[in-house]
């Protein structure tokens, strides 16, 4: 089947090879200089580095490229997955590939494999190109470390899971309505639900997330903050026995102040009372568990698509 | 006996609650070509795509060369089938055709494929979407052929083609078969397209075999007998009618003969294998067309 495979879809094999090219081409053009700019900066400390970086990553040319590669699955997935199989439908060339020598068994695996392989290098290479690309940012931190919802979407091993995941999402929607419009539409409004849901639902809870108590209002993030590589989840004021309702205690204890506008819950006067502040958050040495964990979901996903692919076109009349 | 080079027994199949095909049974004889005749509608690609393994029986079985058609490397090495619309990849030429068969079949006989093809004056290098319709079907039967099948199944074949795109593709097949080891069923909605080459025949109509034997039998078991009016229910002992014909003065029965008609009042004369064929459609309908003229 590799041969079949390689002749039958050589073109978009070009097309593809030479769009991702490109992009790897534009990150490695707007990188060289932001990894240059960052050697020169960082020995005096990151902070250093932010006045120079606020400026450069702020130009809104910049912030489209990041998005952008964040759809590379995505576009992967409506434009390379699901068209496979509606194609054959609509010129009716499947009759002919099914009275060959070979299997449809055979076929479909043949197809699918390099459909999945091709995906997985292409997201593979802008993935690798933007992890190098997001070094200096993810360091200082402009628009959030690599941990947080965004940027850890875009960088390590997920962006392959997640191309593996939209391919096969594609060829799966291909298969059951045959259309090939219907099959796009579907592969996008599923891969963005499947992708939304996990990023703001499951992933903070992948692995129990770390609890830090922290002085009563001090604001200051018990040194969990962006440039630390943590992901701040949520923030919560805990007192001295469990309870939470922090205006409750403050006017109970006398901690409540008279302003203008109503009360204010005085930081100082709670802390004396044994208040504290629990920061819930997954820290930085983190990124690789959560990158392993989410890639193993979303390829557990593909493989369900997969097999349902199977399924599907091997019961199915021509 | 040899083994039928196909047999079908009571084969139905069901798209939602309509029945495409329904009790059809049929078998056809090894080493010739095949006439599968019905109007639109009858049944005829539901039945040649359950032979080709593309779809299954709802009900009933069929052997092709005494293989259930199948996914298995045996029953597929053994058939060509060619789909109604001649499906090709349409950014690919002949030649690539050819080439890609070759990673697709054991048995490939790609230089017979381009010297078929290029006898028939089609362009093996040029992308198949700009060929004409004889010379995608062409591509097409070349391509079925080159699996050096042992039956073929061709999906009205020549249905779009012009008088001599159609008579050249007959012509190819006709040679194929000569070649020996080779069985075709063919079908089309009309005998006439076909009646050239083929010498045995299976009349579908509205999903059932109406007719299956030799062109030859068929024509010289079928007579018209033509009377003074009177109830169409008296024909004559031994003869089957197919359809009848009133008009106010005469009574004309199509007949299905089981043995001679010796009623002198009945006239008796032959019909044209065309017209057996329009009976038949006709007999199934609803309402059969009685015209009184």
């Amino acid at each position: 089947m590799n041969m079949v495979v390689w002749r039958l879809h050589r073109y978009e094999a070009f097309l593809t090879t030479a769009a991702s090219l490109a992009v790897a081409a534009v990150l490695v053009i707007t990188g060289v200089p932001l990894a240059h700019r960052f050697a020169r900066c960082e020995p005096a400390g990151i902070g250093a580095c932010y006045p120079a970086f606020a400026k450069l990553l702020n130009n809104p040319w910049m912030t489209r490229m990041q998005t952008t590669m964040k759809a590379v699955p995505l576009l992967l997935g409506m434009f390379l997955g699901a068209p496979l199989l509606p194609r054959e439908f609509a010129g009716g060339t499947h009759q002919l590939m099914w009275t060959q020598g070979v299997t449809r068994r055979r076929w479909l695996g043949g197809t699918i494999a390099w459909a999945m392989l091709s995906a997985a290098l292409w997201a593979g290479v802008i993935a690798a190109v933007v992890t190098w690309w997001r070094i200096p940012e993810n360091a200082i931190g402009i628009a959030g470390n690599r941990l947080m919802p965004g940027n850890f979407d875009m960088q390590g091993i997920v962006p392959v899971a997640y191309a593996l995941f939209a391919v096969a999402l594609g060829i799966a929607a291909g298969a059951t309505m045959r259309r090939l419009v219907p099959a796009i539409a579907t592969t996008f409004i599923v891969f963005v639900a499947v992708r939304f849901a996990v990023a703001t639902r499951l992933r903070a809870h992948f692995v129990a997330p770390l609890t830090k108590l922290e002085t009563f209002g001090g604001g200051g993030g018990g040194g969990i903050n962006v440039t630390s590589g943590a992901w701040l989840l949520s923030g919560r004021d805990v007192g001295p026995t469990g309870a939470s309702n922090s205006v409750t205690a403050a006017r109970a204890l006398g901690c409540l102040k008279q302003v203008p506008d109503g009360v204010l819950v005085q930081n100082a006067c709670m802390a004396q009372h044994g208040w504290k502040t629990a920061l819930l958050f997954q820290p930085a040495s983190r990124f690789w568990t959560l990158q392993a964990i989410e890639s193993a979901v979303f390829i557990a996903l593909a493989a369900a698509l997969v097999a349902w692919t199977f399924r599907i076109v091997l019961a199915r009349d021509a | 006996m040899s083994t039928p080079a196909l047999r079908a027994s009571g084969v139905g199949k069901r798209y939602g609650q309509v029945w495409a095909l329904r009790g059809c049974s049929a078998s056809i004889p090894q080493g010739r070509i095949s006439a599968l005749v019905g109007p639109n509608g009858a049944g005829k690609t539901s039945l040649l795509k359950i032979l080709a393994g593309l779809s299954a029986p709802d009900e009933g079985e069929v052997a092709v060369l005494g293989r259930v058609p199948d996914q298995n490397d045996a029953f597929l090495a053994s058939i060509g089938y060619l789909a109604q619309s001649v499906p090709l990849y349409d950014h690919l030429t002949a030649d690539e055709h050819v080439a890609l068969g070759r990673h697709l079949n054991r048995n490939w006989d790609g230089a017979g494929a381009r010297t078929r093809m290029a006898s028939r004056g089609v362009p093996l290098g040029r992308p198949v979407r700009t060929l004409s319709g004889g010379q995608r079907a062409q591509v097409g039967l070349s391509l079925a052929l080159a699996k050096r099948p042992e039956m073929l199944l061709l999906d009205e074949p020549v249905a779009a083609l012009d008088p001599l795109a159609r008579r050249e593709f007959l012509t190819s097949l006709a040679e194929a078969v000569a070649d020996g080891g080779l069985s075709v069923l063919v079908s089309s909605h009309l005998l006439h397209d076909l009646e050239r080459v083929c010498d045995h025949l299976v009349l579908l109509t509205l999903g059932k075999t109406q007719l299956c034997g030799e062109i030859d039998d068929i024509r010289a078991d079928h007579r018209m007998l033509i009377g003074p009016r009177r109830s169409p229910h008296k024909a004559p002992p031994g003869a089957e009618v197919v359809q009848t014909t009133q008009t106010t003065h005469q009574t004309r029965l199509l007949v299905r003969l089981r043995r001679a008609v010796l009623d002198p009042g009945w006239e008796v004369s032959e019909v044209a294998l065309e017209d057996v064929i329009l009976a038949y459609m006709q007999a199934d309908r609803p309402d059969p067309v009685v015209t009184a003229s």
